[in-house]
């Protein structure tokens, strides 16, 4: 038919169009996707949170310290020149406790002999440790000494509720310390808690506020201003290692972050809140919008009881569960223990508290929580010292 | 830490690299061998490997940065800069569907189903083999593992800044292996499908994988310590979430059609509940080992239980799905 045989050349040359774009079209196409294929073969992975050092800083501050006790030991016998240890926050690692600076015992007044060789640390403050305390059933008093740290830890019971306790006073204040998972703001990873403390060498440790769990509060790390959000408490610690707080709403954005941090030689801050006890006094707590502060759940705080004297302490539950105190029960506590500062931590489950690689606390559901970050003690005497 | 495959002068080019891009481009090659197979044109199919590929960069990226903003200095580097940072796999299933729908709507194909079956199958071994490529990096971080210290079940993993080994659940070689298993139960059905052997509408083979590897992966994501969450809440994972959804809509898709097919029978609600039911279970034991970790192995086998149930459930409804069309054919 002629419609027929005048159609079937336009047809063909539609098809060889149709083909010869679709190749070509294709081609081109597939050469893309190989292209940006084979772009992954050099994208490098990225390198996972490694220690670094601040070079000739980190490196001079080490020199320091070295030729300030050699010196010592040279003028041993002439010159009385006290051994000085001090920590630097490049170092991701604190040196490893001497394992046999750590003891521990059921009878409380048998460790007079403790306080009288801490006394160089304790400096005539009053401890809230005392050896009359009546300790929580069937557990022990843990401590550690060594010329730059003591740290004692003990459990007792108060109003049907399991208070646990880290006392500890430190040399200098880079003793006081932060890890955050993997050494690395924003990690996506996760450890438990007492993993943590073991890897930097903690002698005393306890949770900090779970940053990577929320975006609330200002989060200082290394005296970098990593995230500021004003709509928490704020603990910063300063490189005198004292507790300066900030109210929530105070500092409004990262600008005014920054220069606070850089006023007050921030090294790291804690963003969870509320504040406890300001001037030894419990503070007056409105609404607040983390941790269930009207709630009866395991509580955790630091407070300083004087000049690189701290506390540790988890309000939690014994193993016969029992009403755990809210927030304001938990600031007069926290008040009547002595505290000039206190600061509330992430409780709950989150709470513990970590000496000597063991978690001291009754745990809520019996077991530890993979969290992101820790506040620690450590020791600054060299590995092996 | 990052193994070094091979070394041109000043060039790195890593493991980790080699064998991911050998998984995208097996998954390339086989999703453009099963769409032609099946029919389709070899331009619609280059430009969804395309679009395909730009879209699961820009989501898998975004899903990242949702969950990670604090490792992005702003939205807009997150979202120009793919030198830095981290990708979430779960963006490259969206991805890919959304460039098979794009491209539909577009009228670059009409063949919607038999795409996303090509992608399926397709991406079933690109996920196999690409996962491999985290047993060269500590990338993999599974949970601690005290009675294993080899695989498949262990992986040994050096933590970067105390230099100390643990063995780790080696979640990504165990995603590997099922995604293999998977690709080679589907291949068969397809190739049955393919023969006439049995009737497999157009379609299915993108739902059986997205129930049996959604179910799998939300319980693989549960032992992972390096896990993304919704933001202003930590407790649950974007990826649990994502796979849920993707098994409900494959619980959905088989019951329209059973009911469609069979008529309506109250025996059905019998089979939901169960399936309902093991699903509840499942999520009940996310939340048992979260605050009881120490009971991870009970938890974690009593999900694998539930999960598996809910998946044997609803592949009865596919069976029951597919009988009328049998009879018909």
């Amino acid at each position: 038919m002629q419609d027929g045989n005048v159609a079937q050349p336009a047809n063909l040359g539609r098809k060889i169009l149709n083909g010869t774009f679709g190749a070509v079209g294709a081609t081109v196409l597939l050469l893309l996707a190989f292209i940006l294929a084979g772009v992954m073969l050099f994208a490098s992975g990225s390198a996972a949170g490694t220690a670094s050092s601040t070079g000739d800083q980190l490196l001079m501050d080490s020199y320091d310290m070295y030729m300030t006790n050699e010196i010592s030991d040279a003028l041993d016998g002439v010159l009385q020149i006290d051994k000085v240890y001090w920590l630097n926050d490049s170092n991701v690692i604190a040196p490893k406790p001497n394992p046999e600076c750590y003891g521990r015992t059921s009878d409380p007044s048998s460790l007079q002999w403790l306080l009288d060789e801490a006394a160089p640390l304790i400096d005539g403050q009053e401890l809230l440790f005392s050896l009359d305390v009546e300790l929580y059933p069937d557990t022990e008093v843990i401590y550690y000494l060594d010329e730059t740290i003591f740290c004692i830890s003990w459990r007792i019971l108060m109003d049907q509720d399991m208070y646990t306790f880290s006392e500890v006073f430190i040399a200098h204040p880079s003793q006081f310390r932060r890890y955050l998972a993997d050494d690395t703001y924003g990690s996506s990873k996760r450890y438990y808690g007492s993993d943590m403390a073991k890897a930097v060498n903690a002698v005393s440790a306890s949770n900090g506020d779970f940053y990577q769990f929320r975006n609330d509060g200002i989060v200082v790390y290394k005296g970098e201003v990593h995230r500021a959000n004003a709509n928490a408490d704020i603990c910063f610690v300063d490189d005198q290692g004292d507790l300066i707080f900030a109210r929530r709403g105070q500092l409004k954005d990262q600008k005014a972050a920054e220069a606070f941090v850089e006023e007050h030689n921030v090294r790291f801050s804690i963003a969870f809140g509320p504040i406890l006890v300001e001037n030894h006094k419990a503070a007056d707590i409105g609404a607040y919008p983390l941790g269930n502060i009207d709630g009866y759940y395991p509580r955790a705080a630091i407070g300083t009881l004087g000049k690189l004297h701290y506390l540790q302490v988890v309000a939690g539950y014994t193993p016969d569960p029992r009403p755990t105190p809210n927030i304001w029960q938990f600031a007069k506590k926290m008040e009547s223990f002595g505290c000039e500062k206190a600061y509330a931590l992430d409780g709950g489950q989150t709470g513990l508290i970590v000496v000597g690689g063991e978690v001291q606390n009754y745990l809520s559901y019996g077991s530890e929580r993979v969290v992101s970050d820790i506040i620690y003690f450590a020791t600054a005497v060299p590995d092996g010292g | 830490m990052e193994r070094i495959a091979f070394i041109y002068g000043d060039i790195f080019i890593y493991w980790h690299s080699v064998i991911l891009t050998c998984g995208i481009l097996t998954a390339i090659f086989l999703f453009l061998a099963f769409w032609l197979d099946r029919g389709g044109k070899l331009l619609s199919g280059a430009g969804a490997v395309v679009v395909s590929f730009l879209l699961s960069i820009v989501l898998s990226r975004f899903i990242h940065w949702y969950s990670m903003s604090s490792t992005y200095a702003s939205f807009h580097t997150a979202m120009t800069d793919y030198t830095t940072g981290s990708f979430a796999l779960m963006g490259v299933f969206i991805g890919c569907i959304l460039a098979a729908c794009l491209l539909r709507l577009f009228k670059v194909h009409n063949k919607l189903l038999t795409m996303l079956d090509s992608m399926a199958l397709a991406g079933a071994c690109g996920i196999a083999v690409g996962r491999l490529a985290d047993l060269f990096t500590n990338a993999d971080l599974g949970m601690e593992v005290g009675f294993s210290t080899g695989l498949p079940f262990a992986y040994p993993v050096v933590d970067m800044l105390t230099g100390e080994t643990t063995y780790r659940l080696a979640t990504f070689m165990i995603q590997s292996m099922v995604a293999g298993v998977l690709f080679l139960v589907l291949m068969v059905a397809y190739f049955r499908r393919r023969q006439g052997k049995c009737v497999l509408p157009e379609g299915d083979i993108a739902l059986l994988f997205i129930l049996v590897y959604c179910a799998s992966q939300a319980l693989l994501d549960s032992t992972r310590y390096d896990s993304l969450f919704f933001r202003g809440n930590g407790f649950v994972s974007i990826v649990q979430v994502l796979c849920t959804v993707g098994v409900v809509v494959s619980i959905v898709c088989f019951s329209v059609r059973m009911v469609q097919n069979r008529g309506w029978k109250y025996g059905y609600l019998l089979i939901w509940l169960l399936i309902a039911g093991s699903l509840g279970g499942a999520g009940y034991m996310e939340y048992h080992v979260q605050r009881h970790g120490h009971q991870a192995v009970f938890a974690y086998s009593m999900m694998t239980l539930c999960l598996a149930a809910a998946v044997l459930l609803t592949l009865i409804i596919h069976r029951l799905s597919l009988r009328k069309l049998k009879f018909a054919a």
